[in-house]
């Protein structure tokens, strides 16, 4: 994929939880939520939904370039970029590309890369990895796709939120009966189960390099 | 009522409406299994649909642009809504009976002139927490659309 200059319908699109995002990044959610408030995640968007603290909803949305962007940026950080260099590093890259992080077309970005960043290994990774980030172990079983479920994790090749089988498991005698109110297989229920586990776990608070 | 039951509902649901006089359809039985909400949603309009009871939220971008032209084309919306940080039950037999529950006001809905265009049921509460008319979602496309 190129980067192309037409408004891309995938900027906005996308009502991802942050707190998914920054399990997938490996990013405290706190970090996000300041990147949020300083702009540097331009197309997500405020929650408005009135019912929003009685269901406990998140107060904002990652739109789905912005969750390619924090992982991308995640991955910067882990490459040795500082914290503190990190906006003009997006600027950067939004520039050569407003799509940069979703598309990671090396011609387009390359030169915007900090330089201190290993390049191939940054485009290896992000390349391997994919939406699912830190979790990608999981895509055999489990995907993210802008246009099914507001780009949230799905079951591979359904229509069915991991987030929803986690909550209604305990519902459930065993993986076997909530994979008959959907027509699943006992395996799809426990690797979507044990992805919602994992990432809950793997939200870790972002410690900034020295210097 | 002519009911489209969409993959995140249990399946169900399906034979606890038909067995009470109601046409209801599963995705899944309609073979649509994995098909986008811009799949789904224009299909039941298309196919004469009452309503579509779904556990998705439609919040933003195309999700959401394609409930609100769903709605204009007279499509209703009857949505489960779990709360995200309760392990609240949601087992098949839970949410057909939360449907069963709710099934006049559904009726009411879906009735020729009714100006009501989507209902969110509080799963966890038993009550309907919100309705939405036709107005609103022609005040919310009149923003959205280009």
């Amino acid at each position: 994929m190129s980067c192309h200059d037409e408004p891309d319908p995938l900027r906005d699109n996308g009502a991802i939880s942050p707190a998914v995002t920054a399990g997938l990044a490996g990013l405290d959610q706190a970090l996000l939520e300041r990147w949020w408030t300083t702009g540097l995640l331009p197309s997500s968007t405020i929650n408005d939904d009135p019912d929003r603290e009685e269901f406990g909803d998140p107060l904002w949305y990652v739109s789905w370039n912005d969750h390619h962007r924090i992982l991308a940026a995640a991955k910067l950080l882990e490459l040795g970029l500082a914290e503190s260099d990190l906006p003009a590093a997006l600027t950067r890259l939004d520039e050569a590309c407003p799509q940069w992080a979703v598309t990671l077309a090396p011609r387009t970005i390359e030169a915007a890369l900090p330089d201190q960043i290993d390049r191939t290994r940054f485009f290896a990774e992000r390349g391997h990895e994919g939406p699912l980030g830190k979790l990608f172990r999981f895509a055999d079983s489990v995907e993210m796709r802008p246009y099914y479920c507001e780009g949230a994790p799905t079951v591979r090749g359904r229509r069915i939120r991991t987030a929803m089988l986690w909550l209604e498991y305990p519902a459930a005698s065993d993986a076997d009966d909530i994979a008959g109110w959907y027509s699943l297989t006992a395996h799809q229920v426990r690797r979507a189960v044990e992805f919602e586990e994992a990432l809950r776990v793997a939200e870790q608070p972002y410690v900034p390099a020295a210097g | 009522m002519y009911l489209l039951l969409d993959e995140n509902v249990a399946v169900l649901l399906e034979h606890g409406l038909q067995a009470r006089g109601h046409s209801a359809n599963h995705v899944e039985t309609l073979d649509m299994k994995g098909e986008s909400d811009q799949v789904v949603l224009p299909y039941a309009v298309s196919q004469g649909y009452d309503a579509i009871i779904t556990k998705d939220r439609y919040s933003k971008g195309d999700a959401r642009l394609a409930s609100l032209r769903a709605m204009r084309g007279g499509l209703r919306i009857i949505e489960l809504r779990f709360r995200q940080r309760e392990r609240r039950a949601g087992s098949d037999v839970a949410q057909l009976q939360l449907v069963l529950n709710h099934l006049e006001e559904i009726e009411d809905a879906v009735a020729p002139g009714s100006p009501i265009r989507q209902l969110i049921i509080n799963a966890a509460m038993g009550t309907i927490t919100r309705v939405i008319t036709l107005d609103e979602v022609a005040a919310e496309l009149r923003r959205l659309e280009p």
